[in-house]
Formats: structure tokens, C-alpha cells, sequence
């Protein structure tokens, strides 16, 4: 899906600068639900693996443009009076649309744009729908340690927040979503061109 | 410049205020004379033995379905057993099997009834498993009966998992006599509330 969608944003004439990057990780996230039922009650999202896969295509001087899936899975724990139960897990698959600048002496920044969206086999939160999809914004910064920069070897650390609403919540009366930020560290090799 | 900063900062500081939860209200009390009771997180999922006969088995797989979807954080879960040795919750016909036809709405309230039982011991732990009995009432057409068991064996499962009392507005669930299939906001609420309440009524040993 992510090479397609490159091939239509960009012209076929660059593909001699494509490249595919994979990366692994995990992530931490902040609660998706905070409530209060008698005693207040947190839904947060256990830490996570996370994949990544990335089309990046070299503009001329030090931006790189790029298309990137990323895909999680983490359990979901429900936290209360002092306790933690967990109530199942959710996938979550976001693509995001990039812009990467090269800092020198190996540092990149990204900004990325995108969606969000989660895929829980679990009741609950997700009874009537997983909220469609979430806007999504992530700030990455990226290191390639000389000795492996041959091999596109960087480590990542990725910041992205979206904002997180589903129809059963809506339903039982809340009236805004709510501001879920999430903290990524992977490490990304490039596996497809230069 | 420094106004930008600051609409800006107070943009930022509005969109991440904290978000504030809703009531759950309207409800009514969930309580038998002040003991309150529900199944805690490790007793999930609770073991329903149904009665094959008939359509009580798919009543009572819609009805745990229609209660779990009451809760937003896992808090009941139900599953129906084979072993009624090893069962939380029996539902059984009290007596006779009511074939099993197309409902029929109209004239269906009061066409039949049902009982959830349970005992305690001076501990006020259970000392055995729930007991659901559901009844046909004389006087009525089948397809009446199918209608009346589509709203009674939903409410019974409401008392089974931790609503004692009934609620006093006719068109709730889990009013004395439904006439209604699925739980209402204030049924909602109250199953929430309560499973967030700590039990005075605790369930039998496994």
C-alpha cells in the first residue's frame, strides 16, 4: 500500500532515489480514557511493539520525503483504585505522510502528517466502533551512527499525538476526545535501494 | 508578538485541558437493603449453565452479549458453560418448555416471569451459584410468551450480574415487569455505577 501510494505522489522519474526502510520498536502511550466512575478510572494502553515500514524518496539538498505504516499492538489495561485489569488489546495502523530534513553529523528531524486508526477485538470502548480515523501528527528524530550508516541503520525516537473518540464513548456523554500522545523508540535498516 | 505567544499558548493550554467525565446519571439504586453485589474482575468471565431446551440458550447468549455492551472497560463478561457443576449462574424453565415461534408484541407483558435467587452465609458470601428460573404464566398465546421471554431473560441476567433491585421507571429493563428487550440509559448507568462500587455480597468460593 505504501509503495503505491508513493508511486502516486511521486514522479516515477525519481524512483532511482526510492528507498524502503524497515524499522522495529516499542512504544509507550498515554491513556486513551480517562473516566470517573465512583473512583477514577484509567483505559492506557500496555508498553507496545511497533513496526514501521517506510518509502522515502531523496529531494535534492537535505530533504527526503517519505510515506511511512506504522503498526502497533498493545494490550489495553484498566486502572482503578490502585489496581490494573487488563479488558483485551487493540491494533492500531497509522500512515503518515513525511518531510525529512538531514541535520548533519548523522541527526534527522521528521515531521509527518497522517491518520490513525485501531482495530480491538475487546468490547468496551470499541462496542459500536472504533472512531474511524484519527488525525495524526509525529515529530521523529533520528541518529545513524557513522559505522553503520552503509547499511541506513538509525535509531529513531518518535513522538506522535492524535486524538482519540469512539461512538460508545460519545454515547455514555463525552463530548470531546481526548489528546492521546505516545512515545516510540526503534531502531530502522534500510532493506530496498540506497 | 508576544500576544501571539501568549493566544498561542492559550490555545494549546484550552485544547489539552482536562477532559470532564460524564455523570452517569439518571440511574436508580442497584442495592438489596443496602448489600450491593457483583462479580469481581478475577471471576470473569462468569459461567452460565443454560437449560437446552427451547430458545433459552439463545436468550441467554443475546442477553449476556446486550449487558456486556453496557460497560466501556471489561468489567462483566459472561460465557455459558456445559458442566453446571462448574457453573456461577443456572438458568433453567421452571416448568414447562415454551416452544420456541416468532415473537408477538402485543399483549406480551406479563405472559410470563422470572426468579434469581441466591444465598448467603453469615459472611454474606454466596454459598452456591445464582439461580435463574423462568416461568410461563397461563392465558397467553405462544408467540406472546416468545415476546415476554425476549424482555425477561435480559432483565434476569441484569439481576445475575449484580442489579438487586428494580428500577422504578416502567420503561426500563429493569423494571418489575420489562417491556423492553435491551437496557436503557438508566440501566446503563446504574450497571456501571455499580460495578465501581465495592460488594458487601461476595461470590462463592471456586
Amino acid at each position: 500500500m505504501v509503495i503505491l501510494l508513493v508511486s502516486a505522489v511521486w514522479p516515477s522519474g525519481l524512483a532511482g532515489q526510492v528507498s524502503l526502510h524497515a524499522s522495529i520498536g516499542a512504544r509507550y502511550s498515554t491513556s486513551l480514557v480517562k473516566d470517573s466512575v465512583v473512583v477514577p478510572i484509567d483505559l492506557r494502553p500496555t508498553l507496545a511493539p511497533v513496526v514501521q515500514l517506510g518509502v522515502r524518496d531523496a529531494f535534492p539538498g537535505p530533504w527526503t520525503g517519505d510515506a511511512t505504516l506504522d503498526i502497533s499492538h498493545a494490550g489495553l489495561d484498566r486502572r482503578e483504585s490502585g489496581s490494573s485489569v487488563s479488558t483485551g488489546s487493540a491494533t492500531n495502523v497509522a500512515l503518515t505522510l513525511g518531510l525529512r530534513r538531514s541535520l548533519g553529523h548523522g541527526v534527522a528531524a521528521r515531521l509527518g502528517f497522517g491518520g490513525l486508526i485501531y482495530s480491538a477485538s475487546a468490547p468496551g470502548v470499541f462496542n459500536e466502533g472504533n472512531g474511524g480515523l484519527m488525525p495524526l501528527v509525529s515529530l521523529t528524530g533520528a541518529y545513524a551512527p557513522p559505522i553503520a550508516a552503509s547499511h541506513g541503520l538509525e535509531v529513531l525516537l518518535q513522538y506522535d499525538l492524535h486524538r482519540f473518540m469512539t461512538p460508545a464513548l460519545r454515547s455514555v456523554g463525552f463530548n470531546r476526545p481526548r489528546p492521546v500522545q505516545r512515545i516510540a523508540i526503534a531502531v530502522s535498516a534500510r532493506v530496498l535501494g540506497r | 508578538m508576544n500576544a501571539r505567544i501568549a493566544l498561542a499558548i492559550a490555545v494549546l493550554t484550552a485544547g489539552c485541558s482536562d477532559i470532564i467525565p460524564p455523570s452517569r446519571t439518571p440511574r436508580y439504586l442497584a442495592d438489596n437493603a443496602g448489600d450491593t453485589f457483583h462479580w469481581p474482575a478475577d471471576r470473569l468471565p462468569v459461567r452460565y449453565f443454560v437449560d437446552a431446551r427451547g430458545a433459552l440458550p439463545r436468550l441467554v447468549r443475546n442477553g449476556l452479549s446486550i449487558w456486556q455492551d453496557q460497560f466501556l472497560y471489561g468489567e462483566f463478561r459472561g460465557v455459558v458453560v456445559a458442566d453446571s457443576t462448574a457453573a456461577d449462574v443456572i438458568v433453567r424453565w421452571q416448568d414447562s418448555v415454551p416452544a420456541d415461534v416468532p415473537p408477538d408484541t402485543a399483549g406480551a407483558l406479563g405472559s410470563c416471569d422470572g426468579l434469581t435467587t441466591y444465598l448467603v452465609d453469615s459472611t454474606k458470601t454466596m454459598t452456591g451459584p445464582e439461580h435463574v428460573l423462568l416461568r410461563v404464566r397461563l392465558g397467553y398465546t405462544l408467540p406472546q410468551i416468545a415476546e415476554c421471554f425476549r424482555r425477561v431473560v435480559p432483565h434476569e441476567l441484569g439481576h445475575s450480574l449484580g442489579i438487586l433491585s428494580h428500577s422504578p421507571a416502567t420503561t426500563d429493563l429493569m423494571y418489575g415487569t420489562p417491556a423492553i428487550e435491551t437496557p436503557t440509559e438508566r440501566d446503563r448507568n446504574t450497571a456501571q455505577v455499580l460495578y465501581h462500587t465495592p460488594a458487601t455480597i461476595f461470590p462463592p468460593p471456586r
